[in-house]
């Protein structure tokens, strides 16, 4: 017998096993299933039509029932038409989490920007020095509050090191730290040894679930009291704890009518724009109580992303824009460079 | 519906089902994965039985008519089993035909034969298990399943076809893990006497 044969042969074997093993099956599986039938009385007692059926026609009417219904409340029928669609069930069983999750309040920590320690070395640092320091984090990095500590002579000899902390608002961990190791570098250039460390700033917030994920920036403004320039402030100081820090708002209040507009913008380098989602968390204006949707607040929100490479034209870029614009229906917009490079987008009457 | 409608048609309907009950009993319990869900899905047939008998009108053909309504409510609970079996335990929890012990050894070897049928039937897609139990565990023609599947002849045919192939296939691949060298038979579930390898 060749391999061949043999090989065939293993294989016909398997095949008639096989359908052996089906056939008595298949017979095991006909005796087995026709033992202890119940009698169909004894199947009907257990059943609720059956009951209902039956029931005294008093009764029925008592209930307010059709004798044809199943047995249970509105609760169960809908139970039972659920489990009839499941897959219906599913979608209105998370819509309704969903619903539910926009007005349970939870408690979070939101980013509010960073700190930066930069601890200077050893040497003693003029006063002068140390204000020009100051001076620089607040230009360059934006700082805010910043506080000098210096650690105790020993024996009444020079500090040992003296440690400049600054909370800065931009919430980009990784943005602070470049600019911040590129800042100590220079005063490394300068003599002055400095370590900088980048830590991120939390605070205790209420808000939804959605907002607690970071998708939506909440802003609530109350205009009565204020002027223009203390409301622009406002907002400014919510967008920067949103994440938005180099947000510039405009705010005009005439006729009773308050304009409020927000520019906010995003630089990325490299391939950090590359990604589809959005740029900016999604904004939700509350302005003196009134929420967003209703028939008092009016918005319009446009986003126009610049991808800038080697080789692209102020021209390109501008037409780029006002394509985008377009898109999301604003015809009349006017786009040019300003003098430092910056897009300038203006409308008719602004 | 007036109540003495209603019993009325619940007596009708007793009168129909009483000589086609057991059969289509053991046809529900064939088609169902155990002796219990097979229980299930005959009630559940009786029940929309009851709601669609006034549209028989010739009571002769009543256990065709019975036989459509038991395939159509076994193809709706397949749907829903597949959305079932992501969430129930009951086939962790079932407990097959018989009670343990019901029968001796040799009903022990029965009812893991039973088991094993009733597994690789599972496996079929709903008409396709239909097909093959109606034909060749309750030997009915061809265009008996083709009349209650609603479906022409060459169709069911097809289905036996296919149905048959799995099976098959579903056997071939059993037995051949289950006499692998150092394969334990975990897939037939067949107690193993110690010191027996097959």
């Amino acid at each position: 017998m060749t391999r061949r044969e043999n090989r065939d042969g293993g294989k016909g074997g398997a095949q008639d096993h096989a359908a052996r093993s089906l056939t008595d099956d298949l017979d095991a599986l006909r005796t087995m299933t026709s033992r202890d039938l119940p009698p169909l009385a004894s199947m009907l007692t257990s059943m609720p039509v059956t009951k209902s059926a039956t029931m005294p026609a008093t009764n029925i009417s008592a209930r307010g029932r059709a004798p044809t219904a199943l047995p249970g409340g509105i609760l169960m029928n809908a139970l039972r038409k659920a489990k009839m669609r499941p897959w219906l069930a599913t979608g209105l069983g998370t819509a309704a989490v969903a619903l539910v999750l926009l007005f349970i309040p939870v408690s979070y920590d939101r980013l509010i920007g960073s700190e930066l320690t930069l601890r200077l070395g050893s040497a003693e640092i003029a006063p002068s020095a140390l204000r020009e320091i100051a001076s620089d984090l607040r230009t360059k990095l934006g700082a805010e509050k910043i506080r000098v500590d210096v650690d105790a002579a020993p024996q009444g000899g020079t500090p040992n090191c003296t440690t400049l902390t600054a909370e800065i608002p931009d919430a980009s961990w990784r943005r602070v730290s470049r600019l911040a190791i590129e800042y100590a570098r220079g005063l490394a250039e300068r003599g002055i040894q400095a370590a900088p460390r980048v830590r991120p700033r939390f605070e205790k917030a209420h808000g939804n679930v959605y907002a607690a994920i970071g998708n939506l920036a909440e802003i609530r403004i109350q205009t009565e009291g204020k002027s223009d320039q203390e409301i622009a402030a406002e907002i400014q100081g919510q967008l920067s704890a949103a994440g938005l820090t180099d947000a510039t708002v405009e705010v005009n209040r005439q006729d009773g009518r308050t304009e409020i507009r927000i520019e906010a913008k995003k630089t990325a380098i490299g391939d950090e724009g590359a990604a589809d989602g959005p740029c900016c968390p999604e904004l939700r204006i509350t302005l003196d109580g009134q929420e967003p949707g209703s028939p008092q607040i009016q918005t319009q929100k446009c986003e126009v992303r610049v991808q800038r490479t080697e080789g692209t034209t102020d021209q390109q870029v501008i037409d780029d824009v006002k394509r985008q614009l377009q898109e999301q229906g604003v015809n009349d917009a006017q786009v040019s460079f300003d003098e430092n490079g910056k897009i300038q987008i203006k409308r008719p009457g602004q | 519906m007036e109540p003495r409608e209603s019993t009325e048609r619940w007596t009708r309907l007793l009168a129909l089902l009483g000589p086609v009950h057991d059969r289509t009993r053991v046809t529900a319990r064939r088609l169902a994965r155990t002796r219990a869900d097979g229980d299930d899905l005959f009630q559940e047939a009786v029940l929309r039985a009851y709601t669609k008998l006034p549209s028989l009108r010739d009571e002769s053909r009543f256990p065709g008519w019975f036989y459509a309504v038991l395939l159509s409510v076994h193809r709706s609970r397949a749907r829903r089993a597949a959305w079932r079996r992501f969430l129930s335990l009951e086939h962790e929890m079932e407990h097959g035909f018989d009670p343990p012990d019901a029968a001796g050894d040799e009903g022990r070897e029965e009812r893991w034969r039973a088991e094993r049928a009733s597994r690789a039937l599972a496996s079929l897609p709903a008409v396709q298990r239909e097909a093959v139990v109606l034909f060749e565990v309750e030997g009915y023609s061809v265009e008996e399943i083709a009349a209650w599947q609603k479906a022409s002849v060459p169709a069911v045919k097809a289905r036996l076809q296919r149905g048959r192939a799995r099976l098959r296939h579903h056997y071939e691949r059993i037995l051949t893990r289950s006499t692998r060298p150092g394969i334990i038979r975990r897939e037939s579930g067949r107690p193993i006497e110690e010191g027996r390898s097959s």
